[in-house]
C-alpha cells in the first residue's frame, strides 16, 4: 500500500487520537493519583489497546474469506496500519509508561518489536513495489518462477539448437527439406565457440536457481553477447539477441525473488510476534482483572 | 524485446491457474513461526505460572509492610484452598478481601455505632498500589458518608456537608467564635512578647519566645526551658490535663508540653514574700503557702531573736509601708505581733503575686483579710485551673511536622492580650497550605502544597474511644499496627512459618 | 421489353435475356441444351474445348459458353455443320487420350467418350500419340493423375483457384508440350495440394480420379460400412444427386450401425461429418447444464456456518430483469433445440444432425445417444454440400426444421415471444430460408430495412464501419435475430450483417408481415413499443461505441483498444499477495478467472482477464451458442458449455481457459467447461477489485483511464 494523500485522513484521526488520549490520560492521571493500569482511565486504556491489537489481528481473518462483504479490504487494511499503530501509544499510556514484572516486560516489548515491525514493512510495501516494477520488466507470479525458469531453460536450449539451421543456406524456415547434417566448414570455431559459451555460462545461469556465475553481471553479459554477435554473421544475431533476452529474463527473475523475498519476509517477524502478543495480551487482560 | 515473441496469450498460458492454491514456503514458514512462538509463549506462561511467579497477574505491588506475604495471596484473599496446587488456587482466588481477613491481625474499632453502613476494609485501604502508608485513605472514601450524612437517628446536622478539606469543611470547634480558653489562667501574651522585659533577678533586659515556654516534649527533653528553675519543696503537682492522651510519654513529639510555673515561669515571677526570708514561697494552694510562710516567719524568729528586738524598737524609722488592703495594724511590740504583722505583709505580696496569674473565688476576695485571726476558710480560694492538653481532640496534629512553619505563623499570640483568646488557628489558617484533597496513596505532594487529606488529621477507627487508650499505650499517630494480643502474635508467628504443602520453600 | 433486356433466336425460338447473358446460358434457360466440355457453371468459361460452338451467322462459329448475347442474333445450335465440327473436335480429342480412360473404366462417365459416343464419334481418323507428353504421377494419397487423358480444359485450375482458392494447379509447357501442373510442376504428392478434391470433382475424364480408399476420411472402424453408389441412389433423399459424383466420393459416405445405447458424437469433440439418420431412434441431450461456471454460489451443504456466512456472501443484486430469466432453449446443431430445463430431445429417421460440425468445423454442440438400434450414414461435407443443393434434400430439412425448431427460434425473439399461437404458425408458413456463403454480406449500412432474419446455421457477423475502421457489434449464433425493425419497414438498416461462415438465415419479409398485422391489429401496439426501445437502446450503443482513434503503439500492440474493460493492477501499489485471485477463486467455485501476469502498460500490469472486446472474437464458432453477451457489457459463458475450447483458442490474450471439473456423485465423468471473467456480474463489485487489500486492482474503461496518456480527454458518453 503507498501511503499518499488518501491517508491523510487516518493520519488526521490517529493525531487526534492520540491528542485526545493523552490528554485525557493526564487529566485523569492528575487527578486519580497512582497511574498505572488498574486505574479507571487505565483499564480504559487498557482495553482500547486490547481492542485496537486485537481488530488488527482481525485483518488476517479477512482476508481468509475476501469476498464476504463486510467492508472493502482495502479499508481494512488501512485501518490496520493507523489503528494498530495507535494502538502503541494507547498501550503506553495503558502502562503509565512503565512495565513491572516478567509479563508486562514481555508485552511491553512484543507491542513495540510489532509496532515497529509494521512500520517497517509498511515502509517496505510502500517502496519496493515500485522497485520491483521499475527493476524487473519480466515480472512474473513468483509462485510460478520455477516453472518459468524450466520453460526458459528449454526455450533457450531450443533457440539455440536452431543456430546452424539459421545460417544453413538453404531455402529458409518454412521449408519441407530439412538438413540433418550440416557442414559449414567455414563458420565452425565460431559455432563451436557460441555452443560451449552456452553450455558452460548460459546453461549455467539460466537452470540453477541461484547461480553464482559471471552471466548474473549484466555489463559482463551484455559484452559477452555483443562479442558474439559480432562474432557471427548477421543471420545469426536474432539466435543470439533471443538467447541474450532469455538471460536478461532470467536475471529479472532473480532479481524478482530476493526483492520478494524482501517485500515478504518481514511478516515472518511480524504475525508470529502479533500472535504472542494476541495471547499474552489476552492472558494479560484475564489476568489483571480477575486478580 | 526483439525476436521472442512476448503476447498476452503466451505470457498467461505459461501458469499453472491452481498455483495458489498452493501454500508457497514463505507462507508455511509463517505458520511455523506463529506455532512455534505461540507455544514458546504459551510454556513460559505455564512456567512462570508454576514457579509461583505471581507478576504474571500484574497485580500491582503490595505495601511494604504486607511484603512479606506478597507471594501468599491466600493470606488475605482467604477462600483460595491453599491445599491444592497452583491451578487450584488460581481457579478457587477471590478478589474481593474479606474483612476477617484484614482483623486477623488488626484492630480497627468502628467509628460511629450509628453510621447507616460500615465500608469494607479493603475499600478505603487500596492494596497492591504498592503504597507504603495504606492508612493514607481517599478524601473519597470520607466524603462517601461525609458529603451527605445521615446516620440511623437520621439526618446528622454536624460535618455534614463535608467534600473536602477546602470545600464545606466546618471551622474548628475550638476556635468558632464564643469559644474561650478556659483554663482560668491570667496570661497576656503580647506583654511577655514584647521586647524589654526585665530578666531573671531584674539584672538584664531580654526578649521571650514561644519556645521558652511552649515546646513538645521531645523537644524540650533536647534543650531544656530558658527559664527553667528548680522545683521547690512543696510544690504541688499541676492537674492532670484534660482530654485523651494522644500523645504518650514515647514520642512526645506532637503535642507541646505542659506549661509548668517552675519550668517557666518562676525565673521571673519569684514567690519571694520577705526580706527576712530568702525561700521562697512553694507554687502551691493558699493553705499550704499560708503554713509555710507562718513556718518560715516563725522560724527566723526563733532564729534572729535581736533582730526582731531591733525592728521591733525602730518599727517606726524602719516598718515598710502597709500594702494596699493591708488591714490597719498597730505597730508590733513584741516577736509575736511581729510575726503576724509580716505574715500579714508577706501574705498580701503573695496574695498579689498569685493573683497576677490565678483568679480567686468571689467570695474570697475582699478587704477582711485578717489572716492572722481568720479562721482557714478565710483564705483566698483560688480557681482551679484547667489545662487543655488537645484542643481538638478529634484530630492529629503534630507540631513536630509543623516544624517548618513558625509558631506565629498559625498562632496569634503577638496581639493577644486576652487570657480568654484563644490561640488556635482556625481552618483559614490551615487551609493556606493543606490545600488539596487525598487521591489516593503515595501520590507525591504538588509543589506549593502540603499533604492534605482528611485522613491526615482524623480517624475513622474510634481509637479515642476506647478510654483514651491505644492498645498498648501505642502513640496514635503511629498506630498503624498490629495490636500486640497475644492470639495476633501467635498467628503472626505461625504466619512466618511456610504454609503446609505449599510448592515454594522459601 | 425494358432496356437491359434482347432478344435472339435461338434454333428458331425466340428468347428474350438480360445483357450480358451468354449464348449457352440463353440456351440453357430456354430448354436448349448446348454439350460443353471445359465449362462449368460454376466456373468462368474459358472457351478453350470449342465443344460448345455454335453458328451465329458469322464467320467463324463462336463458342456460346463465353459468346455474349446480341440483339436479333441468330444462333444454330445444332445444324448439321455445326454437328460435323464437333465431331471433329471430339475426334481431335480422342486421338490424344487414352481411351477407354480409367474413368471410363471404372464408371462409364469420361465425359469426352460418353459425348463423343452420343456425338456419333465411333472411331477415331486421327493417330494416337505415341508418347504421352508426361505419364502418370500417384504421388498423391487421394487422387490418380493420368496426364495422357488430360484434355487440358482448364476445370481443374480454374476449381482449384476460383472455387477452393488454393492456386495450385496452372498449365506448363506450350504447344504440344503444354500440360497441367502442379505448383513449380511438383508431384502432386509433393506439392502444396491440399487434396480437396475439387479438381477431381471438376476433371470431365480420367485425368484426375480418385484413389479408391474406403474410410481414408472417416475412420476405419468396425461399425463402417462403405455404401454402394446404387443403394444410396435408392434413397428417396438422395434423389437427383450425382451418381458420378457419389461413386468419385464414395468413401466420404459410410453407413454405420449403432446398437441401442451407444453413443454416437459427444459434446465438445471436434468432428468434421454430419450424420443422416435411416433408421432407429436417437436421444440428443447435454451433459452437463449446471452452474459451474456462474458466479451465483450453488453450494448443497447447509450447516450452520455456511447459513451464517452465506449473509455475509454477495448478494445478487441490480440483475436486470431480462437477464434473470434463463434462456429457454439451448441451441444446437440439430433439427431440434433443447430446452433448458430439461436439455434433451429426440431424433428420428429422415433427420440430419452435426451439419454445421460438418461445414465449418466447429465442434459437436450435444451427446448423441442412439435410443434404439440405429442405422445412420456418416458424409463428410462435399457430400454434404452437394446434398444441400439438392432439391429433394433441401424440402426434407426445410420441413423438418419449420415443424421442429422454428417456433422456439421465432418464440425466441422477444416481439413475438407472448403473440399467440395462430399468429405464429401463420408466421411460420410464410417465411423463407436462404442459405448464404462465408463472406456474403445479407444486408448492409443504410440499406432499406424490409425483412427480420432468424439464424437457421451458422453465424452472422454484425458489424458497423466508423471511421473507415470495421466495428464488430456482435457475432449471431443459430437461434439469434436480427434486423426485427425491418418489420415494421422503418427507416434503414443501423449496421452491416453479413455470413462469417456458411449460414442459413429465416427471411420473415415485411410485406408478409404487414398482412398478417391487418388480421392482429394488437400486435401492432406490441411491436412499436419494442421498436421504440430499442431504437432507444441503439443510441446508447450508438454513444458507447464511439471509440478515439488516436494511436499509441504499445496501446494498440496489445489490442487495448479493443477493450471495453480492463482489470488493471497498480504495480506501484500492488505487494503481489495474490488476494485478487484468491477471492475470484472463491467467488467463482475454486476456479480463477484472473492472472496476475500479462503485458505492461504504463505502471499498470494488464491482467490477463477478460477485456469485454468490442470485437468478441471468442464468440465466433461456439456450437451450443454459450459464450454470450447479454444486454450488458459482461461476456459470460452460460452454464451448457459444452468445453470444446474453440473459444479459448480464439481468445487471442488467452483469458478464457478451459477448467476440468472433477467428477461428482451425480456426473460420473469429469467435465470440460471454458471459464472467464464475467466482471462478477451479479455483484455490484468485482471480487477481485473488492478484496485487494492495496487499492491496486481496478476495473477501468481503457479510454477513459488512459486518457492522459493517450492525449485526448475522456469522450463523453
Amino acid at each position: 500500500m503507498r501511503i499518499d494523500r488518501t491517508h491523510l485522513p487516518w493520519l488526521a484521526a490517529t493525531i487526534v487520537a492520540i491528542f485526545v488520549l493523552t490528554a485525557a490520560y493526564l487529566l485523569c492521571a492528575e487527578s486519580l493519583g497512582w497511574r498505572s493500569g488498574g486505574t479507571p482511565v487505565g483499564l480504559a486504556l487498557g482495553v482500547l489497546a486490547l481492542g485496537l491489537m486485537v481488530f488488527a489481528a482481525l485483518l488476517g481473518l479477512r482476508k481468509r474469506f475476501p469476498i464476504w462483504r463486510i467492508g472493502r479490504t482495502t479499508t481494512w487494511m488501512r485501518a490496520h496500519l493507523w489503528l494498530g499503530f495507535l494502538a502503541l501509544p494507547v498501550a503506553l499510556l495503558h502502562a503509565a509508561f512503565h512495565a513491572r514484572g516478567p509479563l508486562t516486560i514481555a508485552l511491553m516489548a512484543l507491542t513495540v518489536l510489532v509496532v515497529v515491525s509494521g512500520l517497517i514493512g509498511a515502509w517496505l510495501q510502500h517502496t519496493l513495489p515500485v522497485k520491483m516494477m521499475r527493476e524487473v520488466q519480466f515480472e512474473t507470479i513468483y509462485d510460478q518462477i520455477e516453472r518459468i525458469r524450466g520453460n526458459l531453460l528449454r526455450e533457450a536450449d531450443e533457440t539455440a539448437g536452431k543456430l546452424e539451421d539459421t545460417l544453413a543456406p538453404g531455402p529458409g524456415i518454412g521449408s519441407t527439406v530439412t538438413l540433418t547434417m550440416l557442414t559449414l566448414p567455414e563458420l565452425q570455431p565460431e559455432i563451436a565457440e557460441f555452443h560451449s559459451f552456452y553450455r558452460e555460462e548460459v546453461r549455467e545461469f539460466i537452470g540453477v536457481e541461484r547461480p553464482r556465475v559471471k552471466l548474473s553481471d549484466r555489463v559482463w553479459s551484455e559484452k559477452e553477447f555483443a562479442r558474439l554477435r559480432r562474432l557471427l554473421p548477421p543471420e545469426a544475431a536474432p539466435i543470439v539477441v533471443s538467447v541474450e533476452e532469455i538471460c536478461e529474463e532470467k536475471r529479472q527473475l532473480d532479481r524478482q525473488v530476493l526483492l520478494h523475498r524482501a517485500l515478504h519476509g518481514w511478516l515472518l517477524c511480524h504475525i508470529p510476534l502479533s500472535a504472542a502478543l494476541i495471547l499474552l495480551v489476552c492472558i494479560h487482560a484475564v489476568g489483571a482483572l480477575r486478580y | 524485446m526483439g525476436y521472442r515473441r512476448r503476447t498476452s496469450k503466451l505470457i498467461a498460458r505459461r501458469h499453472d491457474l491452481n498455483y495458489f492454491k498452493y501454500t508457497p514456503g514463505l507462507r508455511r514458514w509463517q505458520w511455523r513461526a506463529t506455532l512455534l512462538v505461540a507455544v514458546i509463549a504459551l510454556l513460559w506462561v505455564t512456567a512462570m505460572g508454576i514457579r509461583g511467579r505471581n507478576a504474571m497477574f500484574s497485580a500491582g505491588p503490595v505495601s511494604s509492610p504486607h511484603a512479606i506475604f506478597a507471594k501468599r495471596c491466600e493470606t488475605c484473599h482467604t477462600g483460595m484452598s491453599g491445599m491444592g496446587g497452583t491451578v487450584t488456587r488460581m481457579v478457587t482466588f477471590k478478589k474481593g478481601v474479606p474483612d476477617a481477613a484484614c482483623l486477623h491481625c488488626h484492630v480497627a474499632p468502628a467509628h460511629q455505632a450509628a453510621q447507616l453502613f460500615t465500608p469494607s476494609c479493603g475499600s478505603c485501604h487500596v492494596e497492591h498500589t504498592g503504597s507504603t502508608h495504606l492508612k493514607q485513605v481517599a478524601d473519597s472514601t470520607c466524603t462517601q458518608c461525609h458529603a451527605n450524612l445521615s446516620s440511623t437517628h437520621g439526618v446528622v446536622p454536624i460535618a455534614d456537608r463535608i467534600h473536602s478539606f477546602t470545600q464545606g469543611h466546618p471551622e474548628f470547634a475550638a476556635v468558632r467564635p464564643g469559644t474561650e480558653d478556659t483554663s482560668h489562667i491570667l496570661f497576656d501574651h503580647a506583654a511577655h512578647l514584647q521586647p524589654g522585659l526585665l530578666g531573671p533577678g531584674g539584672k538584664s533586659r531580654l526578649q521571650m519566645t514561644c519556645a521558652d515556654c511552649h515546646q513538645t516534649n521531645a523537644a524540650a527533653a533536647a534543650a531544656s526551658w530558658r527559664f527553667d528553675a528548680p522545683a521547690q519543696a512543696g510544690d504541688e503537682m499541676p492537674a492532670a490535663r484534660q482530654g485523651v492522651l494522644f500523645d504518650g510519654p514515647e514520642t512526645g513529639r506532637a503535642s507541646m508540653s505542659q506549661v509548668r510555673f517552675q519550668q517557666n515561669c518562676r525565673s521571673c515571677h519569684t514567690l519571694q514574700f520577705d526580706k527576712h526570708v530568702d525561700i521562697e514561697a512553694p507554687h502551691a494552694s493558699p493553705e499550704r503557702v499560708h503554713q509555710f510562710v507562718l513556718q518560715q516567719l516563725q522560724k527566723f524568729v526563733a532564729a534572729h531573736p535581736e533582730v526582731i528586738r531591733e525592728e521591733v524598737t525602730h518599727w517606726n524609722t524602719m516598718h515598710p509601708e502597709p500594702l494596699p488592703g493591708q488591714p490597719a495594724m498597730p505597730p508590733p511590740r513584741n516577736p509575736g505581733e511581729w510575726l503576724r504583722w509580716q505574715t500579714i505583709h508577706a501574705e498580701l505580696i503573695l496574695g498579689k503575686k498569685c493573683l497576677l496569674c490565678h483568679q480567686a473565688s468571689a467570695a474570697a476576695l475582699s478587704d477582711e483579710l485578717a489572716l492572722v485571726a481568720q479562721p482557714p476558710n478565710m483564705l483566698p480560694s483560688i480557681v482551679t485551673t484547667v489545662e487543655k492538653e488537645k484542643w481538638m481532640p478529634n484530630a492529629v496534629f503534630s507540631h513536630e511536622a509543623h516544624q517548618a512553619v513558625q509558631c506565629e505563623g498559625c498562632h496569634a499570640a503577638r496581639t493577644s492580650v486576652n487570657s480568654t483568646d484563644v490561640l488556635l488557628p482556625g481552618i483559614a489558617t490551615c487551609q493556606r497550605c493543606h490545600r488539596d484533597a487525598a487521591q489516593s496513596q503515595d501520590r507525591p505532594v504538588a509543589a506549593g502544597h502540603a499533604q492534605s487529606g482528611c485522613f491526615l488529621c482524623h480517624l475513622y477507627h474510634a481509637w479515642n474511644k476506647q478510654g483514651g487508650q491505644t492498645p498498648a499505650g501505642v502513640p496514635l499517630d503511629q498506630l498503624t499496627h498490629v495490636a500486640h494480643d497475644p492470639a495476633v502474635t501467635a498467628f503472626n508467628a505461625q504466619a512466618m512459618r511456610p504454609l503446609p504443602h505449599s510448592v515454594e520453600s522459601r | 421489353m425494358s432496356n437491359h433486356e434482347l432478344t435472339l433466336t435461338i434454333d428458331g425460338i425466340s428468347v428474350t435475356v438480360p445483357h450480358g447473358t451468354t449464348i449457352f446460358d440463353a440456351a440453357r434457360l430456354n430448354g436448349i441444351s448446348i454439350p460443353t466440355l471445359c465449362h462449368q457453371q460454376n466456373q468462368a468459361p474459358v472457351a478453350v474445348c470449342r465443344i460448345c460452338v455454335v453458328d451465329c451467322g458469322e464467320r467463324a462459329y463462336q463458342a456460346a459458353c463465353i459468346r455474349e448475347c446480341e440483339p436479333d442474333m441468330k444462333v444454330q445450335t445444332a445444324s448439321e455443320p455445326v454437328l460435323a465440327a464437333r465431331q471433329t473436335l471430339y475426334e481431335l480429342m480422342l486421338a490424344d487420350h487414352p481411351a477407354p480412360c480409367k474413368r471410363q473404366q471404372n464408371s462409364g462417365d469420361c465425359e469426352l467418350e460418353t459425348q463423343a459416343v452420343a456425338a456419333g464419334v465411333h472411331d477415331v481418323r486421327f493417330r494416337k500419340r505415341a508418347v504421352p507428353v508426361l505419364g502418370a504421377d500417384d504421388s498423391s494419397p487421394s487422387i490418380f493423375v493420368d496426364y495422357g487423358a488430360c484434355i487440358l480444359c482448364d476445370r481443374c485450375i480454374r476449381g482449384c483457384s476460383e472455387i477452393r482458392h488454393n492456386f495450385v494447379i496452372a498449365r506448363q509447357g506450350k504447344g504440344y508440350q503444354t500440360a497441367i501442373a502442379f505448383d513449380a510442376n511438383q508431384p502432386m504428392g509433393n506439392s502444396s495440394c491440399v487434396s480437396c478434391g475439387e479438381c477431381m470433382v471438376s476433371c470431365p475424364t480420367g485425368a484426375l480420379t480418385n484413389k479408391r480408399v474406403l474410410a481414408q476420411n472417416l475412420g476405419e472402424t468396425a461399425n463402417a460400412f462403405s455404401v454402394d453408389t446404387e443403394e444410396l441412389l435408392a434413397l428417396p433423399v438422395f434423389r437427383g444427386v450425382s451418381g458420378t459424383f457419389l461413386e468419385l466420393n464414395a468413401g466420404a459416405v459410410v453407413k454405420r450401425y449403432y446398437k441401442a445405447g451407444e453413443t454416437i458424437v459427444r459434446e465438445g469433440d471436434n468432428g468434421s461429418t454430419a450424420f443422416y439418420i435411416l433408421e432407429g431412434d436417437a436421444e440428443v441431450f447435454i451433459q452437463t447444464p449446471r452452474a459451474h461456471v456462474t458466479t451465483a454460489p450453488d453450494k448443497q451443504d447447509r450447516g450452520l456456518f455456511a447459513v451464517m456466512s452465506s449473509f455475509l456472501q454477495p448478494k445478487a443484486q441490480h440483475k436486470r430483469e431480462e437477464e434473470n430469466r434463463p434462456p429457454e432453449y439451448i441451441r444446437i446443431d440439430a433439427p431440434v433445440d433443447l430446452p433448458y430445463a430439461n436439455p434433451i430431445a429426440a431424433l428420428g429417421a429422415g433427420d440430419l444432425f452435426g451439419e454445421m460440425t460438418c461445414m465449418s468445423f466447429y465442434p459437436r454442440s450435444a451427446t448423441v445417444r442412439a435410443k434404439t438400434d440405429c442405422v445412420m450414414l456418416e458424409m463428410l461435407r462435399n457430400v454434404l454440400d452437394v446434398m444441400q443443393k439438392n432439391k429433394t434434400f433441401r424440402a426434407q430439412l426445410e420441413a423438418n426444421y419449420r415443424s421442429r425448431a422454428l417456433v422456439t427460434h421465432l418464440r425466441s425473439v422477444p416481439i413475438f415471444h407472448s403473440l399467440s399461437e395462430e399468429f405464429i404458425h401463420d408466421l411460420r408458413d410464410r417465411v423463407t430460408l436462404l442459405r448464404f456463403a462465408p463472406g456474403q454480406v445479407i444486408c448492409a449500412e443504410e440499406d432499406v430495412a424490409d425483412a427480420l432474419y432468424l439464424v437457421r446455421i451458422g453465424f452472422v457477423k454484425v458489424s458497423q464501419m466508423r471511421r473507415e475502421e470495421e466495428l464488430v457489434l456482435a457475432y449471431l449464433p443459430r437461434g439469434a435475430y436480427f434486423g426485427e425493425m425491418g418489420l415494421l419497414g422503418e427507416g434503414r438498416r443501423t449496421a452491416t450483417c453479413s455470413a462469417l461462415d456458411h449460414v442459413e438465415l429465416v427471411r420473415i419479409g415485411a410485406d408478409d408481415f404487414r398482412a398478417m398485422l391487418n388480421q392482429f391489429p394488437d400486435v401492432r401496439f406490441q411491436l412499436e413499443q419494442v421498436a421504440r426501445q430499442r431504437s432507444a437502446e441503439n443510441a446508447q450503443m450508438q454513444g458507447r461505441r464511439e471509440s478515439n482513434n488516436n494511436p499509441l503503439d504499445q496501446y494498440l500492440a496489445q489490442g487495448l483498444m479493443d477493450a471495453q474493460s480492463l482489470l488493471v493492477l497498480d504495480l506501484e501499489k500492488c505487494t503481489r499477495c495474490d488476494q485478487c485471485v484468491r477471492a475470484c477463486a472463491d467467488a467463482h467455485d475454486g476456479v480463477t478467472r484472473l492472472l496476475r501476469d500479462g503485458l505492461r502498460f504504463d505502471h499498470y500490469l494488464v491482467a490477463t482477464s477478460c477485456r469485454q472486446c468490442r470485437d468478441p472474437l471468442c464468440m465466433v464458432g461456439c456450437p451450443v451458442g454459450s459464450i454470450r453477451r447479454r444486454n450488458s457489457l459482461e461476456v459470460i459463458i452460460e452454464d451448457w458449455c459444452v468445453g470444446c475450447g474453440l473459444c479459448a483458442s480464439n481468445c487471442p490474450y488467452g483469458n478464457i481457459t478451459i477448467h476440468s471439473f472433477p467428477p461428482t456423485a451425480d456426473r460420473p465423468k469429469p467435465v470440460h467447461k471454458a471459464t472467464s471473467c464475467d466482471l462478477c456480474h451479479e455483484l455490484e463489485e468485482p471480487s477481485c477489485v473488492y478484496a485487494c487489500p492495496h487499492d491496486a486492482a481496478h476495473r477501468v474503461k481503457p479510454d477513459e483511464f488512459f486518457a492522459h496518456l493517450l492525449g485526448q480527454a475522456p469522450d463523453a458518453h
